[in-house]
C-alpha cells in the first residue's frame, strides 16, 4: 500500500518505524487544515505558520510513542490548539488571561468581489471579538467541522461547557452579523 | 410545550444532529413559530459565517522530505527532513547535537558537510506568503538511514 492510500494511523506506525516519508504524506494531507485552524485562532499568518511547523515537529516526535487509540485528526487538532494557546500566551506575556486576538487585515485574492471581501472581514472581526473560549469552539465547530465530543477532546473542556459556549458564541455572532444577512453567500 | 434546545437547532443547522433526534426536533419545529424563527436565524448566522474563507497558499510545503543523493548500494535508502525555520531549529539543536555526537560515533548519523555548506533555495511558499528570507534562514539537513522495512 502506498503512502497516499495509507490511513493516518498506518502512516504514524510507519513513521514510528523510521519511515520519514510518511511524515511528508501526513503533512501534505493535513497542512491546509492545520494552518487554517492556527490562523483562525491566532489571526496572524506568520504565527500560524510557526504553529503549523511546530505541529508537524510534534507529530514526528510523538511517533515513537504513538498508539492508534483516538482519531488522528482529533489528536492533531489538540496539538494545534495547545500550541496556538501557548503562542498566544507568550506573545501577550499573560499566562492567566486568554483575550480576544488582534485581527490583522486579511488580503483576499483579487478575484473576490469587494462586497464579499468586506463581508468576510466583518465575519472575521466578529469571530475575533468573541471571548477566547467562545471563539475556539466556534472555529472548531463551524470551520473545522468538529462534533461536540471532538471539541471536548481537543480542548479538554467538559461537554456541557462546550455546549454552553457554542450557544453563547452563536448568539453573540447572530447579534453581530444578522444585519448583514442579505449579503450572505 | 417544550421548545427545541438551542444547541439542537445549532447542530441541525450544522447537519450534525443524530437522525433520531432530528426527527423529533423537525416534528416540533413544524408546529412551533418561535422555534421556526429561531432556526431561521441560526441558519442565517451559519451561512454568514461561511463568508470567511481562509485561502491556503498553493504549493505550501511545511515539511520537505527529500531523498538524499545516491548512496552506496549496500546502504539503505536515506531520507532527509529539512527544518526550515531557525527559530524551530534552536529548540531542537541541543538534542540534535547530542544525537549527532552519539550517532556519529556509532556510525549511524552524518551531517553532510558539502550539503550543509551550500544553502539550498528557500521554499517557494515563503514568497507566496510574503515572507522574506533573512540571514537567519539556515535549514538543518539530517541524513537518516531508513531501517529495513519489514513486510514493506
Amino acid at each position: 500500500m502506498t503512502d497516499e492510500q495509507a490511513s493516518d494511523a498506518e502512516l504514524m506506525v510507519r513513521l514510528r518505524r523510521g519511515d520519514t516519508a510518511a511524515l511528508g504524506t501526513l503533512a501534505l494531507r493535513h497542512q491546509a487544515r492545520v494552518i487554517s485552524l492556527a490562523y483562525r485562532l491566532l489571526g496572524d499568518w506568520h504565527r500560524a505558520e510557526d504553529v503549523a511547523q511546530e505541529t508537524f515537529l510534534r507529530v514526528h516526535e510523538a511517533a515513537t510513542k504513538y498508539t492508534p487509540q483516538a482519531k488522528f485528526t482529533t489528536w492533531l487538532y489538540r496539538v494545534v490548539y495547545n500550541l496556538s494557546i501557548d503562542h498566544q500566551r507568550k506573545s501577550r506575556s499573560d499566562p492567566a488571561s486568554l483575550e480576544a486576538v488582534e485581527v490583522e487585515p486579511q488580503e483576499l485574492p483579487a478575484s473576490v468581489s469587494v462586497e464579499k471581501s468586506e463581508l468576510a472581514q466583518l465575519v472575521r472581526n466578529a469571530v475575533a471579538e468573541l471571548p477566547d473560549r467562545q471563539r475556539v469552539v466556534v472555529v472548531l465547530h463551524r470551520y473545522e467541522g468538529l462534533s461536540h465530543s471532538e471539541i471536548c477532546e481537543v480542548t479538554g473542556w467538559s461537554c456541557s461547557a462546550v455546549e454552553s459556549l457554542l450557544v453563547r458564541a452563536y448568539e453573540n455572532l447572530r447579534k453581530s452579523l444578522l444585519k448583514y444577512r442579505d449579503f450572505a453567500p | 410545550m417544550e421548545h427545541a434546545k438551542d444547541i439542537e437547532l445549532i447542530e441541525w443547522a450544522a447537519g450534525r444532529l443524530d437522525a433520531e433526534r432530528e426527527e423529533v426536533v423537525r416534528a416540533h419545529v413544524r408546529t412551533c413559530a418561535v422555534c421556526q424563527a429561531k432556526l431561521a436565524e441560526v441558519r442565517a448566522t451559519w451561512e454568514l459565517l461561511g463568508a470567511w474563507e481562509v485561502p491556503v497558499p498553493q504549493g505550501l510545503d511545511l515539511v520537505k522530505v527529500q531523498a538524499s543523493p545516491d548512496r552506496p548500494a549496500r546502504m539503505s535508502q536515506a531520507r532527509t527532513i529539512r527544518a526550515i525555520d531557525t527559530r524551530v531549529l534552536l529548540r531542537i539543536a541541543a538534542s540534535i547535537g547530542v544525537s549527532a555526537l552519539v550517532g556519529y560515533t556509532a556510525g549511524r548519523w552524518s551531517i553532510g558537510s558539502d550539503r550543509a555548506s551550500a544553502l539550498p533555495q528557500p521554499p517557494s511558499y515563503l514568497s507566496v506568503l510574503g515572507l522574506e528570507v533573512g540571514e537567519s534562514f539556515s535549514p538543518l539537513v539530517l541524513d537518516e538511514e531508513m531501517p529495513a522495512v519489514e513486510g514493506g
